[in-house]
């Protein structure tokens, strides 16, 4: 397929669109991701403190997000909807938080 | 727009053809679900992050894959070729690693990495590795030595050498051993994940099989073929052509 | 063999330097103490596993259930593969509703298809045929389309100013035609599925040399693990290299269809 210029080729374009929709994804996974999150949680991931949390999914966990949790931190309890971790390492609950699946992250359940 | 409504014909087609065997067949959900269970699966699967995160996963494997052992390939091939006696004397020790398929290889990885994501990345690697060197090498050795006199005679060190004249005339070989060595590579990683069971798309169907979840298996088969041929279409393919063409070689 | 041309010799004999030194390097590493053996065997111990492997017959009954496998696979995938590679190759409306979804299904043949195929075989070998016969009937088909294709219109013509019915310019012209298409696509399908069968007795056999590596690995044994991967490899190399060439040069280099 020619093109007239490089830049209109459709292989340009194609990595260009998924350059783009991945930015807009991770920009828009920080910013749900601070709101999210308990305030008190936020400020011990400021200041690089390890964390003991709640996670609230909006639906029952499969064994995939039992495992994805056990992945991050040391996982205590499950109850419900919600899932408890205790010493998460602070980048692991801010990737945690990010995660689209994820509805909330707080210091107790709810 | 005409050729668009073309290309999807045969696949909506099939599509309809399958909802209707299921249908009139009365065929279990579980042996062959229907294209609307499978959609809803797919969608059920995203919503709860689990497809996403496995394709994540998968994608990130192959480009560390293919980044580093067409690189490395290339540039082992270059030196390989650079010495007519060491071509001939490697070149059928690569063509046997290159027949020897990086799955045959996971169970010695898995003694040596064990059930990692390690393990998978290294076998697809091998799979990656090898067409792109042995390609490498016969594409530089087809050069003809005409031009690497020639740049001799103007004055031109290695490098001119390697960038200006051995390279160009060998693009075309080593486009093609890049594309044939993602195609094994993909099946391999594929293969892997579902044997080394550490997440991944391959481990998405495998597990889906594991609860019968038929809908989950065939939203996940056609990820992973969509992914492939959107990676063929839009940038393996591309590439041999404008290649080819730019150096004018049809050697079809 | 036939005569050979002392170059061509020379370049033969570099060949197979280049294996001898790479069993040396084996021998270095392993006997220097460099690696462990229980990470990497020695070729001692490869040797013996392959010897003791054939004297109970373990091996050569790997070996058989593996290969016996790829060739009913390549049978049946080959037939149906060839008879649609010409169905479609003649007719051209068939063939563009056909080739997208041929190059979609291409794109998942082969292991993808496991834990669906597993789901309506169980861990049986119809299972592992559906995986194997899966990859090679692609590859065939598409090679044989391409043979059809490539067969000049005027040989077609000629045939039919002849006086000859359609049917015979599809057995006369067409299929002779396209005969180097369909050994190369033999041969790559023999070789495509080689590898399918390796990945899928890794998983899901309780025979054949992909089984018989895999279940080596849960004990650690890298004398086996590595005796079966050169039996694998020298098969892979014979498939790729040296099972059709006989063959194609027996029919289609004598008919001159080849340059």
């Amino acid at each position: 397929m020619k093109a007239r210029h490089w830049y209109t080729h459709r292989t340009a374009l194609f990595l260009a669109t998924l350059v783009v929709l991945w930015c807009v994804w991770y920009g828009y996974s920080l910013i749900s991701a601070q709101r999210k999150t308990d305030p008190a949680i936020l400020a011990q991931i400021r200041e690089h403190k390890s964390v003991d949390m709640w996670a609230e999914l909006p639906f029952t966990p499969e064994e995939f997000h039992i495992h994805y949790m056990q992945d991050r931190g040391t996982l205590t309890g499950v109850s419900g909807n919600w899932i408890h971790l205790v010493g998460v390492s602070p980048s692991a609950a801010w990737t945690i938080a990010r995660q689209y699946w994820v509805e909330r992250v707080t210091a107790r359940q709810e | 727009m005409m050729a668009a409504i073309r290309a999807i014909a045969p696949f909506a087609a099939f599509v309809a053809l399958w909802a209707i065997v299921v249908a009139v067949f009365h065929v279990p959900q579980d042996v062959m679900p229907s294209p609307a269970a499978v959609a809803a699966a797919f969608g059920d699967a995203v919503r709860k992050g689990v497809l996403t995160v496995y394709t994540g996963e998968t994608i990130r494997r192959i480009l560390i894959a293919a980044s580093t052992g067409a690189l490395i390939g290339m540039a082992a091939g270059f030196f390989v070729a650079l010495n007519d006696v060491v071509a001939e004397v490697t070149l059928p020790v690569i063509r046997f690693f290159q027949s020897l398929s990086g799955i045959a290889w996971l169970p010695l990885f898995i003694v040596w990495f064990g059930f990692s994501d390690k393990t998978i990345v290294v076998a697809v690697w091998y799979t990656l590795f090898f067409p792109v060197l042995f390609n490498t090498v016969v594409g530089v050795k087809t050069v003809p030595r005409v031009y690497r006199n020639a740049i001799l005679t103007l004055g031109g060190g290695w490098s001119r050498m390697v960038f200006d004249v051995l390279l160009p005339g060998a693009i075309p070989y080593i486009v093609g051993g890049i594309r044939i060595g993602a195609a094994f590579g993909w099946r391999v990683l594929i293969a892997a994940e579902i044997v080394i069971g550490a997440g991944g798309l391959g481990y998405f169907i495998f597990k889906a099989e594991a609860f019968h979840l038929t809908a989950r298996i065939v939203a996940g088969m056609i990820t992973i073929g969509t992914l492939w041929y959107l990676t063929d279409f839009f940038v393996l393919r591309p590439l041999e052509e404008a290649t080819i063409e730019r150096w004018g070689l049809v050697h079809r | 063999m036939g005569t050979r041309s002392p170059l061509a010799r020379a370049k033969q004999l570099r060949g197979i330097l280049g294996f001898v030194l790479l069993f040396a390097v084996w021998q270095a590493v392993t006997s220097s103490g460099l690696v462990k053996p229980i990470a990497l065997a020695t070729p001692e111990a490869v040797f013996s596993v392959i010897i003791s492997g054939i004297a109970d017959h373990s091996l050569l009954i790997n070996t058989g259930v593996s290969l016996e496998r790829l060739v009913l696979s390549v049978i049946v995938a080959g037939t149906l593969g060839i008879a649609l590679g010409v169905a479609v190759g003649l007719s051209r409306r068939f063939g563009s509703f056909v080739e997208p979804l041929a190059a979609f299904f291409n794109a998942i043949s082969g292991i993808v298809w496991l834990p669906l195929a597993i789901t309506w075989f169980g861990l049986t070998w119809k299972m592992l045929l559906f995986v194997i016969a899966n990859s090679v009937f692609f590859i065939i088909f598409f090679n044989t389309l391409l043979g059809i294709r490539t067969v000049p219109r005027v040989y077609e013509q000629a045939v039919f100013t002849l006086g000859a019915s359609r049917w015979r310019s599809i057995l006369d012209v067409l299929v002779p035609g396209a005969l180097p298409g369909i050994i190369s696509g033999l041969r790559l399908g023999l070789g495509f599925g080689w590898r399918a069968l390796i990945a899928a007795e890794l998983v899901g056999a309780t025979q054949g040399l992909g089984f018989m590596i895999y279940s080596a690995a849960q004990y650690l044994r890298t004398d086996v693990i590595l005796a079966g991967i050169v039996v694998i490899g020298i098969i892979a190399y014979a498939l790729d290299a040296v099972l059709l060439g006989p063959l194609e040069r027996a029919t289609v280099e004598r008919w001159g269809a080849y340059n």
